[in-house]
Formats: structure tokens, C-alpha cells, sequence
């Protein structure tokens, strides 16, 4: 820029029209897109239940109904991944207040418990997926809205964990401080938009017996 | 406008420390949104000139009945690709990558868009994106189910083949570039909510940028919508997934309503910022402020709202519940509306206004008349007894042809004729601006026109051959095409004229009061040297023209990223 121009400020000190930064609206507008995205497929889940004339397909050899159901997955184990992830969630919460008060250590620890059990979560769901009964991607739709939508929201939290081990590293090297917290920010509102996927997923999947 | 900008000559040191960058890096990998605008305009125009060749060899194919010019599936690929290619590969990225990459920042007083980084992927995810679904027909062939990609015929593989690999290639090509529009809504809305200059309130925004918002905010929510249909058809083509197979469970109309949810918004998408760049040429070119600011804003956030909600007028005829089509019938009616409002500001505007029908208001005019055309070809298919008729005819080719090659790409030429000066600092000829519309205007009808009779008559679409007494229609309309096609010619050769040997193009050769007017042409890096200060609509011909004066140090920039 030539002499006589006014300075370009810097991220922290920039003068915006609605007072946020760009990077928290960039945040909240991506997730919108997720939310949209999101929404499509559990639509399509829910026509697709809707429609079908029977829901969930009959296991061949046992009696349609409530048992039947519920006994294509290992309980308790989607129960304690539930819990498990949104404890991730809580420890997300307050790594993120300790490094707007400026305590690093605090933040590191909590946001290693925070990885650790999004890990612990991915792991309960490859264990789910393996020990799965009569569920299967392409012999009715049944599996193939189950996994697809599941499976999604796995991508998304290994995508996260990605995300969380990128801003562990940036914390160790003192890039992202108390004076510098926006993509810590963003992180923590992903890793919460992560985990509200999977409540509403758990009860449509796990929780909610269809009407026949 | 009360503007204070400083404009720099393009020459100055603004370039001066990217004069060690190579050629590449400059023009291919630039962050700089004026870059990267120009950029998804010429690979638009490839993609667009590519699908019109498609087209025409369509047409010399339903010359004649009983024609074997092309085999019916290439037929069928053609028609697929044309269709697509120009909606995903052309009209939205032209519009809102081009036009609104280029213009927006400018219009707004910001330097560049909030995340231009960001930008410069978007942009790059186009080309490969584009090129994928053209690289079907190396593959055994295109998709050929239509643009509309309905299952079964979509998923079923064609006779020969062990996969459908043409289909594969086009659902990753719009899912790619579905991506690239969705992170470019994303750029444009933080910029448009964050980066206004100081007195830019929403109401003295130009209706380019009102356009622009609700385009952007549609795409945000309904892109994704379509990447997880998408991604579900290609799930059952790749692994069998049953999601439309009735008898695993399966449902096929649920593609229809997970792709007519997005689709339908995309003509929104498609049509919103033609109209916001026609409503910033008619006010130039009849020196009067627009007629009607606050209703064409309006309008537009109207449009933006109902265009969710009219998604299964194009599936009338697919057995969804008739009280689900009244419902549909209704809001689709109620969409013309804001539309019509639209057009009467519009032609208010021009009345008794200094009128200078140079090319751009030439184009503009264009658009206004064969859109409302168009639309009212949609108000008698909205009605769901004329559409059980209609549907699939060359009535509803027609329609959209009106709308969209009427509408959109009248409305692309006259913001190409009305910004070319700025963009690359040259002017075009005049006379030729003038034949290139004439030949475009009177051909583009004689070509269309007819496809509504021929369809009432009954004709069906996508179709290769047809019952020998549509024969002499669509030999009419097949010779219309090929004038059509070759009037772009005059407008190619006025273009690369005007690069190499155009008269040099003034700051404000229009006399226009948006902000792009306030800097050189080209504008520089950076846009403006400081930023003005807004103090009124950018429509008041009773201000003097931007001009060039002292820069006022005491404005400071919102918030534009310092650029590499």
C-alpha cells in the first residue's frame, strides 16, 4: 500500500460493523452449512422410516417388536459412549474458559482429557460397528440410513479430534493465548455442534421405538 | 455518494512488491478477489461455451425426425451434461464467484473478502470440479439421466458397462463444486455482515450486494442439502446402499424431494444476482435513483424466504398427495409476486428517465422482457392442471429457457458490457455491443419461442426423435439455434479486440455512484487507497460523480485481512 493509507489492524483489534470477529461469524456460518447438511440426511432417515411399511425390517426367527429392536445393539455400550462423548464436551467447555483466564496449564490438561475420550468414543463406535446384529450397510435401509448417518457423524469427530490435536500443538507453542483465542474458540464450538449431532442421533437411532 | 476515496493509477507501487512473483502466482494463485472473480469468469465461459456446442450438436441431431446425427444415449448425455454443465459448471459460478467476488468487496467499501485464502481454494476446487464430470464420456459415457438425476434411471448401469462410471463422475463433480460454492457463501456473508464501510447501514446498500446476501444465505442452508443427496446416491451406487430401492426399504421419491430442495433455490440462486446486477444498470443508464429501493430489497429477502417452500411444484406429476400440490400450487403463485414488484420498479425507473440505450441497458431491457416472460410461462405451470399437461413438454423447455438464458444470461452480458471497462480498464465497441444484442435478442426468440407451441402441442423433452409433425418447428428452431450460437462470435471478437487494441477506459465511464466507480480501472490492490465514508443510497444523480481528491487519514479500514 502506498504512504498516506490508513493501516490494516490486525484480528484481535479489527473494527467489524456487527462488533464480532470474522473468524467466530466464519465458525457459525460453517456449522450452519453442517446443520444443513445434517438435517438432509436425517430427513431422508426419518421418509425413509416413514415410508417404509414395515420398520425395522423383521429379524427372521424372532417375533416382531420392542426386543427385537433393541437387541441389534450392545447395550450398555452406546449409553456410556453417549456419556462418554459429552464429558468431552464439558472438558471442552472449561479448557476453553482456562485459556480466556490466561491458565495454559489448565487448558492443556483439559483439552488432552478432551482428545482422549473423543479417541475413547471412536473406539466404542468401531467396537459398535463390528459387534452389530443382523445390521448391515446394503441389505435394507435399515443399516444403510444407520450407518450412513452414524458413520457421518464419525467422520466429523475424527475430523474434530484432528482439529483439537492441531490447537494442542498451537497451545504448546504459545500461538493460541489468552490474547489469541479464536481458533481455540472455534474449536470448542465444533467439538460442542459434534456432540449435539450425536444426541439427536442416539435418539433417533437408539432411544426412540417406531410406531408400527 | 459523498465519497472521499482516493483512486490509484493501476501503474502505481501498490503492484510494486508482487513484481517478483511469477506470472502463475499473480494471476492463477492470487488471493486478491478481483483475481479470483476474473478467473471463475473465464472458466465459466469455457464451461459455457463447451455446454452451447452440446446444445448445438442436440439441435443438428432434432433438425429432422428420424435423424441419426447422435446415437440416443449420447443423445441423452448431452442433454444431461448441457444442463448441468450450464447451471453448476457456468451460470452460478459466473454470477456469484465472478461477479460477486469482483464486485461485492468493491460495492461495500471493504479491500478484499474476510477469509481470502479461503477464497482462493474455493476457487481452485472449480476447475477439477468441472472437469470431472466432462471426464465421463472418456469413461464409457456420461451420466445420462438428466440433470435431474432420478433414480432408478440414475442408479441403474448402462448396458455394457460393469459401473455407471459417467453418473459416478457427475455426482462428485457438483458434490466438488458444490463444496466450492458452499465455502464461498460462507466468505461472501461474513464479509457482507463484517466489512461494510463505516455509514454503509443495510438500507444504503446497492441492490447488487441485497442480491448477493440472500443468494449467499440460500446457498449456505440448501448446498449441503444436495451433497448429502448426493452423497446418498452415490453410496448406492457404489456400494449398494438401497436408500432408493422400494424393495429393500427404500423410496423413490425421496431423491426427488432431497434434490428438488435444493434445486429449486437454485434458480434463486441463479436469478437473484442477475437482477441485482440489472437493478444497478437501469438507474445508470436513465440517470434517475432506482424506483422503488426499499421494495426491491424487499422483494429480494421475500424471494430468499418463499424460495424454500416451493421446492415440489417440479414434482407434480410424480404421485406426492394432492393436497401436498394445492399447498405447492399456492406459495409457487405467491413467489411471482415480489418478482412482479420487482419489474414494475423497474420500469418505473426507466420512465422519463434520460435514457442512453447503450449495450448495457440494451441487455438489460433484454432480460426484463424475456423474463417476465418466463415467469409468466411459470405462473401457468405453477397451476397444477396446466403442469399434469406440461410437464415434461418442450412447454417447460421453454419456460426455463425464458428464465434462465433470458433471465440469467441476458443478465450476465449486460453486467460483462456495464463492468468491462472496469474490470479490464478497456472499452468495447459500441457497435458491436449493439449487433451482439440484436443478433442475440431476435435469435434467442425466434429459437425458444416456438418450444412453447411445439410442446402444447405435444412434444415431449429429452428426447432424441420425435413424431414427424413437429418437423418443421424444430427445424425452425434448430436453424435459430445455429444463428444464436454464432452471434456469440461478435461478442468473442469485440472482447479480444477490445484487450489488445481498446481505447483506454475512464474511472466512471458510465456515471454510475457505486463505489467500484470511485477507483481506477482496474481498481488496485486493496481497492481504495482509504476508505469513504457513506452518507446517502448510491442512486443520487444529484450528487456530482466520485472523484479523485486528498486522502482523509482520519478513516480507518474495517476489518480487511492484511493481503500477502
Amino acid at each position: 500500500m502506498s504512504a498516506g493509507s490508513a493501516v490494516v489492524p490486525t484480528h484481535k483489534k479489527a473494527q467489524t460493523n456487527t462488533g464480532l470477529s470474522n473468524g467466530f461469524l466464519g465458525i457459525m456460518c460453517f456449522l450452519t452449512s453442517e446443520m444443513a447438511l445434517f438435517g438432509s440426511l436425517i430427513f431422508m432417515y426419518l421418509y425413509v422410516r416413514r415410508a417404509a411399511p414395515v420398520w425395522p425390517p423383521l429379524i427372521p426367527g424372532l417375533a416382531h417388536g420392542v426386543h427385537q429392536y433393541y437387541e441389534r445393539f450392545n447395550w450398555p455400550l452406546p449409553t456410556v459412549n453417549t456419556v462418554v462423548l459429552l464429558s468431552s464436551g464439558v472438558t471442552m467447555h472449561f479448557a476453553y474458559q482456562a485459556l480466556r483466564r490466561g491458565n495454559v496449564r489448565r487448558t492443556l490438561v483439559l483439552l488432552v482429557v478432551t482428545i482422549i475420550l473423543g479417541v475413547a468414543f471412536l473406539g466404542g463406535q468401531a467396537y459398535e460397528y463390528k459387534h452389530l446384529h443382523d445390521v448391515a450397510f446394503s441389505a435394507q435401509t435399515y443399516g444403510s440410513t444407520f450407518f450412513l448417518l452414524t458413520g457421518l457423524h464419525g467422520a466429523h469427530v475424527t475430523g474434530g479430534v484432528i482439529f483439537l490435536l492441531t490447537v494442542l500443538i498451537g497451545t504448546l507453542k504459545g500461538k493460541f493465548h489468552q490474547g489469541n483465542d479464536m481458533v481455540f474458540h472455534a474449536a470448542t464450538l465444533y467439538w460442542h455442534f459434534v456432540d449435539a449431532v450425536w444426541v439427536v442421533l442416539f435418539a433417533l437411532f437408539y432411544i426412540t421405538v417406531p410406531i408400527s | 455518494m459523498a465519497a472521499t476515496a482516493l483512486g490509484l493509477d493501476s501503474h502505481h507501487d501498490a503492484h510494486a512488491q508482487h513484481g517478483s512473483q511469477s506470472w502463475v502466482r499473480r494471476h492463477i494463485f492470487s488471493t486478491d478477489h478481483k483475481v479470483i472473480g476474473i478467473n471463475y469468469m473465464i472458466t465459466g465461459f469455457v464451461f459455457f461455451i463447451i455446454a452451447g456446442l452440446l446444445a448445438e450438436a442436440m439441435r443438428l441431431n432434432l433438425a429432422q425426425p428420424g435423424s441419426k446425427v447422435l446415437a440416443p444415449d449420447v443423445f441423452n448425455q448431452f442433454s444431461t451434461v448441457h444442463g448441468s454443465a450450464m447451471i453448476f459448471l457456468f451460470t452460478i459460478p459466473f454470477l456469484v464467484g465472478g461477479f460477486g467476488n469482483y464486485l461485492m468487496p468493491l460495492m461495500i467499501g471493504a479491500g478484499d473478502v474476510a477469509f481470502p485464502r479461503l477464497n482462493l481454494i474455493s476457487y481452485l476446487l472449480f476447475p477439477p470440479g468441472g472437469i470431472i464430470m466432462f471426464a465421463g464420456f472418456l469413461f464409457g459415457g456420461a451420466a445420462q439421466a438428466g440433470w435431474t438425476s432420478y433414480p432408478p434411471i440414475s442408479t441403474q448401469t448402462p448396458f455394457g458397462l460393469s459401473h455407471d462410471y459417467g453418473q459416478i463422475c457427475w455426482l462428485l463433480s457438483v458434490i466438488v463444486v458444490g463444496v466450492s460454492s458452499t465455502i464461498t457463501a460462507i466468505n461472501f456473508l461474513v464479509t457482507m455482515v463484517n466489512m461494510r464501510a463505516p455509514g454503509m447501514s443495510w438500507f444504503r446498500l446497492p441492490l447488487f450486494v441485497w442480491a448477493m446476501l440472500v443468494t449467499v444465505i440460500l446457498t449456505l442452508v440448501v448446498t449441503p442439502a444436495l451433497a448429502g443427496g448426493l452423497s446418498v446416491q452415490l453410496m448406492q451406487i457404489l456400494f449398494g446402499a438401497p436408500f432408493f430401492e422400494p424393495s429393500k426399504g427404500g423410496n423413490v421419491l425421496l431423491w426427488q424431494h432431497m434434490f428438488w430442495f435444493y434445486s429449486h433455490p437454485a434458480v434463486y440462486i441463479m436469478i437473484l444476482p442477475a437482477m441485482g446486477i440489472v437493478s444497478e444498470i437501469i438507474p445508470v443508464f436513465s440517470r434517475k435513483p432506482i424506483f422503488g429501493y426499499k421494495a426491491i430489497a424487499y422483494s429480494t429477502m421475500a424471494i430468499g424466504l418463499l424460495a424454500f417452500l416451493v421446492w415440489a411444484h417440479h414434482m407434480f406429476t410424480s404421485g406426492v398427495q394432492p393436497w401436498l400440490e394445492v399447498y405447492f400450487m399456492i406459495t409457487t403463485m405467491i413467489i411471482a409476486v415480489p418478482t412482479g414488484i420487482k419489474v414494475f420498479s423497474w420500469v418505473a425507473t426507466l420512465f422519463e428517465g434520460k435514457l442512453r440505450l447503450d449495450a448495457p441497458l440494451l441487455f438489460a431491457l433484454g432480460f426484463v422482457s424475456t423474463f417476465t416472460l418466463g415467469g409468466i410461462t411459470g405462473i401457468m405451470l405453477a397451476s397444477v392442471p396446466v403442469d399434469l399437461h406440461e410437464h415434461g413438454t418442450y412447454f417447460l423447455v421453454a419456460h426455463l429457457h425464458y428464465v434462465l438464458f433470458g433471465g440469467s444470461v441476458f443478465g450476465i452480458f449486460s453486467g460483462i458490457y456495464m463492468w468491462w471497462p472496469k474490470v479490464t480498464g478497456r472499452m468495447l465497441n459500441e457497435r458491436l455491443s449493439k449487433l451482439h444484442f440484436w443478433c442475440m435478442y431476435i435469435f434467442f426468440n425466434t429459437t425458444f419461442f416456438p418450444m412453447h407451441i411445439v410442446g402444447l402441442l405435444g412434444m415431449p423433452r429429452r428426447v432424441a426423435d420425435y413424431d414427424p409433425q413437429f418437423g418443421i418447428w424444430n427445424l425452425f428452431i434448430s436453424l435459430s439455434a445455429f444463428v444464436l450460437g454464432a452471434s456469440f462470435l461478435i461478442f468473442m471478437y469485440n472482447a479480444a479486440n477490445s484487450l489488445v487494441h481498446g481505447e483506454k477506459a475512464p474511472p466512471n465511464p458510465w456515471g454510475g455512484r457505486t463505489l467500484e466507480w470511485a477507483t481506477a480501472s482496474p481498481p488496485p490492490h486493496g481497492n481504495f487507497a482509504t476508505v469513504p465514508v457513506i452518507t446517502s443510497l448510491p442512486y443520487d444523480y444529484t450528487l456530482p460523480a466520485p472523484y479523485f481528491g486528498v486522502p482523509d487519514d482520519t478513516v480507518h479500514l474495517p476489518a480487511s485481512p492484511t493481503h500477502e
